[in-house]
């Protein structure tokens, strides 16, 4: 319970940051992707049903609060979180660049994912050009947070862990 | 959420919220604006809008600092700057190509006063005539403009005739063309005179010419005067080219057709001459 409440906390904060501090903070035109940040990030602490479930919740809450087309991100979201957290533990590098690794690999996969799906409903307006160089530029943009983002998801986690600790 | 969790519980459970999300997908999207999922977005939307209004108003100085930096110089100040600048630029787009055209005819009109060394003023074209039976147009200047009855009329390229009634705050202009307007001109080269009169759609016509005159093709055709005060015009404002010569039935003198420099159907802006330039006052020519 408490970790849920905890968990909750961090996403509604994503999700402000995103909608104000981060949407003013371009990087050559993008914008980082703090819920897919998040979602990554919870899902390498916390397992596939956990991180499912936290890109759904970050998901819909984006889509509705930001009124984009509702849906797609929780779509895009659940997938992430799941695929991230089966896949963690077949991966067995030390390397303390994993996160950084894993958060712009799966932004980059994801805002795809995200564009395949906007483009088959007829909602992506732009090009393929457009969607790849936002692809790009905001998995880049979500790597460089990584650092200064994961440490606290990290410490949510464990502080809100009663029994075990786990780190990777 | 559970911490330890069977792979087929977990599959369920993404199944489920993949299902939610699709579903919620289908949902808005055959509903639209008016779907209740639209109703929450917008609820959503007016609940973060203010919080993202405040926080912008704080962060955006942050913010530009950082765009800024990352596009290596002032490049986002200069984008703003060139939009706004794009957007007023596109604005005056067809005001300022209006007020070209009219800088070039005004242009145009006082380099030939210049070279004829008279005075213009300048006057806009408001309308055409409204009869079938007269070639005229209407322009924007009156009596109170000093304009008089039988006040020449030009553009840059040459005559277009002369002011046939006179209003307060408008005047009606007889063009060359009129059947009814004739008009006293030279040819360039030879310098025999004529009487030009207005043949509508069709070239000029010059009579009286001599019949042994040597016209050359394209010959200048320009306007004659025999005397202070007698004549419309003021000598030497071209009026057109010879485009034709026809020896008229009897032989007492030649027809000659002029193409007038003027184009008739897109006059906009035109001059009147002064009266201290064409050689006497209005008056005694009444």
């Amino acid at each position: 319970m408490r970790r849920t409440i905890a968990w909750i906390a961090v996403v509604v904060t994503a999700l402000l940051l995103q909608s104000t501090i981060f949407s003013q903070i371009e990087l050559a035109g993008a914008r980082p992707e703090l819920l897919y940040l998040l979602t990554i990030g919870l899902a390498m602490l916390e397992g596939p049903s956990a991180g499912a479930i936290a890109g759904f919740t970050a998901g819909m809450a984006q889509d509705f609060l930001l009124n984009a087309p509702k849906g797609i991100t929780a779509l895009t979201l659940t997938l992430v979180g799941y695929v991230v957290g089966t896949v963690r533990p077949f991966i067995t590098t030390p390397s303390p660049l994993l996160p950084v690794l894993m958060v712009g690999g799966f932004t980059f996969g994801g805002v795809l994912f995200y564009g395949f799906v906007s483009f088959l409903l007829g909602q992506l307006t732009e090009g393929l050009v457009y969607l790849l160089r936002v692809a790009v530029l905001s998995a880049l943009y979500n790597a460089v947070l990584t650092p200064l983002f994961f440490p606290v998801l990290r410490r949510v986690a464990e502080a809100s862990r009663p029994h075990k600790v786990y780190r990777w | 959420m559970v911490t330890y969790q069977r792979p087929r519980s977990t599959r369920l459970l993404v199944l489920a919220l993949l299902v939610t999300s699709l579903v919620t997908i289908t949902v808005d999207f055959r509903s639209g604006e008016r779907g209740p999922l639209a109703a929450i977005g917008r609820f959503g939307a007016g609940v973060v809008a203010p919080l993202q209004e405040g926080v912008s108003a704080i962060v955006r100085p942050v913010g530009g600092f950082f765009s800024t930096l990352f596009r290596a110089g002032s490049l986002k100040e200069e984008n703003d700057a060139l939009r706004a600048q794009l957007e007023e630029l596109a604005g005056q787009l067809p005001y300022s190509a209006a007020l070209l055209r009219e800088n070039e005819a005004l242009r145009s009109l006082v380099e030939l006063g210049d070279r004829l060394q008279f005075d213009v003023m300048g006057a806009t074209v408001t309308s055409g005539g409204v009869s079938n039976f007269e070639w005229v147009v209407w322009i924007d200047r009156g009596s109170e403009d000093g304009v008089y009855l039988d006040q020449p009329v030009i553009t840059g390229s040459g005559a277009v005739g002369h002011v046939v009634k006179v209003t307060p705050s408008a005047a009606k202009v007889m063009l060359l063309i009129d059947p009814s307007s004739s008009i006293a001109v030279r040819l360039a080269s030879s310098g025999k005179t004529g009487v030009l009169v207005g043949q509508r759609e069709e070239d000029l016509r010059i009579d009286l010419i001599p019949p042994d005159t040597e016209v050359p093709a394209n010959e200048r055709v320009i306007t004659a005067t025999y005397g202070p005060g007698d004549s419309i015009f003021p000598p030497g404002v071209p009026v057109g080219e010879v485009s034709k010569v026809v020896p008229a039935e009897g032989g007492y003198e030649l027809q000659v057709y002029v193409r007038p420099s003027v184009d008739f159907s897109t006059l906009e802006f035109v001059g009147l001459i002064r009266p201290e330039s064409t050689g006497g006052p209005p008056g005694p020519r009444q």
